[in-house]
């Protein structure tokens, strides 16, 4: 269902013609153009900074038959989410362990190498078990965990690569997965 | 309208409904229904069923992925935000900003509150379930505070009228501690949840997992579900107020009903700062209000008026109704008057992977989840020696995130788009006893920009509470053992008192004047015309979420009103 067919739907359903109101609450959706995440200035990372986030979230996200994290914004995102919604808090557990990341990773040359190196490195990251090297790894799982969540609610990913079905009209508990193609459900 | 003018005929009403919320809301409806030309006075904005700006909103149309920046949390939501799920861009235009009407606190307290036309039925959770005698009996039996004046009996048909109205979804189960009600189907368990069902009943004989009974419309009828109602179209964003009228709310349900009579007047932006008490009668008068937006002060009489502005709002009023006869605020002879703030506590849990059934998904989204009832202190074989009563669960099995453990790159992405393993969660929610010592009180040095005095708080958790936290606990993390689950993560953080966002207390219910405010119809047994039938009665708390009590004992009160009146002892 796309919005102007969820409007059409919910005239029928609510047997009347829709009101001012409840009209302007079904397209404020299609009004809200999101610049947040494609804009081009950045608001938290610097330069350098964000081009490690930029490297690391097509590494943890490659482009495959479907986009890369950074072709559809997740890298903005990041950004964009941590200059507005983290407080000083967050932003201070944040750094820490980023900036350690960065530093690690710079003394294994992993910006000089080639994709599939780099992508063996970050695992390797990710399986350290060394208390001493705990810092790096969180800074890794934390763009991790932001380009998955942010990934997936990205609107393409979601309505073209997930199940997306706004007004679902039923609840069914139980239904073969392999009725809804193998794929999760994206809200 | 008839409040716009100079002539005290013109101002004078049946009956005045404080707050438009759930209770007021209901209040109003069964007031309107008898032909009482009736008043209602919301504090908050005019709001229309149907103006649901974020309803259609999906996680990309809003700025910051539905979370409210740093910045506007910090300097409009500083109290309400220490509740980390609640201040969301989905609802953030329905939440009173702190930064407008702040409270103090000798302890925390979490005061969660939207005011607007509607009040806080439109952001509500929906759960509905019915108190037992094991819940209106256990003051008199364990001796704590003061009994209850009316048991399960009293209540049952406000119960069954209530229930009718509000359409509650629901699975009947014949528990004595949970009484079944007038049930629309439910909204089915998942398979992973009646495994979780199957397996916990198996070895655990008292507890069990049901379908949580919910006031969403899973079937609607017209003839029944009366106001701008519709068929619940499973989309799970009730909190943001439904287009489809898909749930009960004030706005949806309980107001165009009122409207519909011709007897309804509602006026938006007017908080009652007091009710008048007229010395030569003996009763109230009316009540005082200032406008909002204007400043502008005002009278409005009646002969009856009925106190929803919500437990805090309600005792607020009241403590600041001062006069010769009630010095320490408006029926407040007992002294009882803004104690024994009771709410439940939660925060206390487990969740866990559940494998197998990875084959099976479900459809839609489905506004609600499981509900355990309370299995602790109900008989003598579920006696605890640590502690009184109990809680009960709230939960859901869900498919989580398909990411693999440190998965990237090509991994990571053939995975991605599959549903994950179940997970299943639950929460515990556990009664808090009514203390006397638990209080809210009005401070008369300081007043907020409306020349109100502030409130200020002081409740927290005690032994018995904490003693409960750690059963839930512990049988939170057996129940999920028993149903195989892995990954088992527990979790016991106490919240502050108001978390639950089921105040209640402040001016209960009891037989005896000197230590209730409240008889046992929700009248004052000072001041007769003056009713209170938002959670400020309540005398304990129970497990059970408490909005469709607050509903049917307000039916009840106005049945009885109505009778007094046509008696005229009114
Ligand atoms: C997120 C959330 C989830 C919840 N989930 C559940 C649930 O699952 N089940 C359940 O039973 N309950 C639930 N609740 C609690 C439920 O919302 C309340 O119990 C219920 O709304 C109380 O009804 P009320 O009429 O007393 O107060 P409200 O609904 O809060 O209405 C009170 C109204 O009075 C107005 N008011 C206050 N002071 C004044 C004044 N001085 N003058 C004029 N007007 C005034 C307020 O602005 C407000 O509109 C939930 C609440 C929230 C916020
Ligand atoms: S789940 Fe049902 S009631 Fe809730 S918003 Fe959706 S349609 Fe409305």
């Amino acid at each position: 269902m796309n919005r102007r067919e969820i409007i059409k739907y919910t005239a029928l359903v609510t047997g009347a013609s829709l009101s001012a109101p409840l009209l302007s609450s079904l397209l404020v959706g299609c009004k809200n153009e999101v610049t947040t995440a494609s804009s081009s200035t950045l608001k938290y990372f610097n330069d350098k900074e964000f081009e490690i986030v930029t490297t690391i979230v097509d590494l943890i996200l490659p482009n495959t038959d479907s986009p890369s994290g950074s072709e559809v914004g997740v890298h903005h995102m990041i950004d964009h989410m941590l200059a507005t919604v983290y407080d000083d808090d967050e932003k201070n557990k944040y750094d820490g362990p980023f900036q350690n990341m960065a530093v690690h990773l710079a003394t294994l040359d992993f910006f000089n190498q080639n994709e599939s190196n780099q992508t063996n490195i970050l695992s390797d990251v990710l399986a350290y078990e060394e208390s001493g090297l705990s810092d790096v790894k969180k800074g890794l799982n934390s763009l991790r965990q932001q380009s998955i969540a942010y990934y997936l609610s990205n609107e393409e990913i979601a309505t073209k690569f997930l199940n997306y079905l706004p007004v679902p009209q039923v609840w069914e508990p139980c239904t073969p997965v392999s009725e809804l193609e193998g794929k999760a459900w994206a809200i | 309208m008839r409040f716009n003018s100079n002539g005290k005929d013109e101002v004078t009403y049946d009956v005045i409904v404080i707050g438009s919320g759930i209770s007021g809301g209901y209040s109003a409806m069964e007031l309107c229904n008898k032909g009482y030309k009736t008043l209602m006075l919301e504090r908050g904005r005019d709001m229309k069923h149907g103006e649901y700006p974020t309803a259609n909103m999906d996680t990309w149309d809003f700025k910051n992925q539905n979370i409210v920046s740093a910045e506007e949390k910090a300097q409009h939501y500083f109290k309400q935000n220490r509740l980390s799920w609640w201040v969301r861009e989905e609802h953030q235009h329905l939440i009173n900003k702190d930064s407008d009407y702040d409270y103090d606190e000798v302890s925390r307290f979490d005061w969660i509150r939207g005011h607007h036309v509607g009040g806080r039925s439109i952001m509500w959770g929906r759960r509905c379930y019915r108190w037992s005698d094991i819940d209106f009996e256990a003051n008199a039996k364990e001796g704590i505070a003061i009994d209850w004046p009316i048991r399960y009996k009293d209540i049952a048909p406000w119960y069954d009228r209530a229930e009718t109205f509000v359409g509650i979804t629901g699975q009947a189960e014949g528990l004595p501690q949970l009484p079944d009600g007038k049930f629309l189907p439910p909204f089915p368990l998942n398979c992973a949840e009646q495994h979780m069902r199957e397996s916990i009943n198996k070895k655990y004989p008292y507890r069990l997992l049901t379908p949580s009974r919910t006031a969403n419309l899973s079937s609607y009828d017209p003839k029944v579900h009366l106001g701008t109602r519709g068929q619940c179209q499973s989309r799970n964003r009730c909190v943001r107020g439904c287009p489809y009228g898909g749930y009960f709310s004030s706005l949806s349900s309980t107001i165009p009903v009122a409207q519909e009579t011709g007897n309804l007047t509602i006026r938006p932006d007017s908080i009652v700062h007091e009710i008048i008490w007229d010395k030569e009668k003996g009763k109230a008068a009316g009540v005082r209000v200032k406008d909002r937006v204007s400043g502008e002060e005002l009278e409005f009489y009646a002969r009856v008026i009925f106190c929803n502005a919500s437990t805090i709002g309600t005792t607020a009023i009241l403590l600041n109704s001062r006069s010769e006869a009630f010095p320490d605020g408006l029926g407040n002879s007992s002294g009882e008057l803004g104690h024994n703030i009771m709410d439940h506590h939660y925060g206390m849990g487990a969740s866990a992977d559940l494998p197998g059934f990875e084959d099976i998904y479900y459809k839609g989204r489905r506004p609600t989840g499981f509900y355990i009832p309370r299995f602790r202190n109900i008989n003598k074989e579920t006696q605890m020696k640590d502690f009184l009563r109990g809680y009960g669960y709230q939960g859901n099995a869900t498919r989580s995130v398909n990411a693999p453990d440190n998965a990237i790159g090509v991994e990571l992405k053939e995975n991605l788009f599959a549903p994950g393993p179940y997970r299943v969660s639950m929460t515990c929610f556990g009664e808090i006893l009514p203390y006397h010592d638990n209080k809210m009180w009005l401070n008369f040095d300081k007043n907020d920009k409306h020349g109100l005095p502030v409130i200020t708080f002081d409740a927290k958790l005690r032994e018995n509470e904490m003693a409960l936290r750690k059963d839930g606990v512990t049988c939170a993390e057996e129940m999920l053992e028993a149903a195989g689950c892995k990954n088992i993560t527990s979790y016991n953080t106490a919240t502050a008192v108001g978390a639950c966002i089921h105040e209640m207390g402040t001016a209960r219910m009891g037989h005896d004047p000197k230590t209730s405010v409240l008889n046992k119809w929700n009248q004052m047994h000072d001041v007769p015309n003056v009713f209170v039938t938002d959670g400020a009665c309540m005398t304990s708390s129970g497990t059970q979420n408490p909005s469709i009590t607050y509903m049917a004992l307000s039916a009840r009160a106005v049945d009885y009103m109505d009778k007094q009146i046509n008696d005229g002892v009114l």
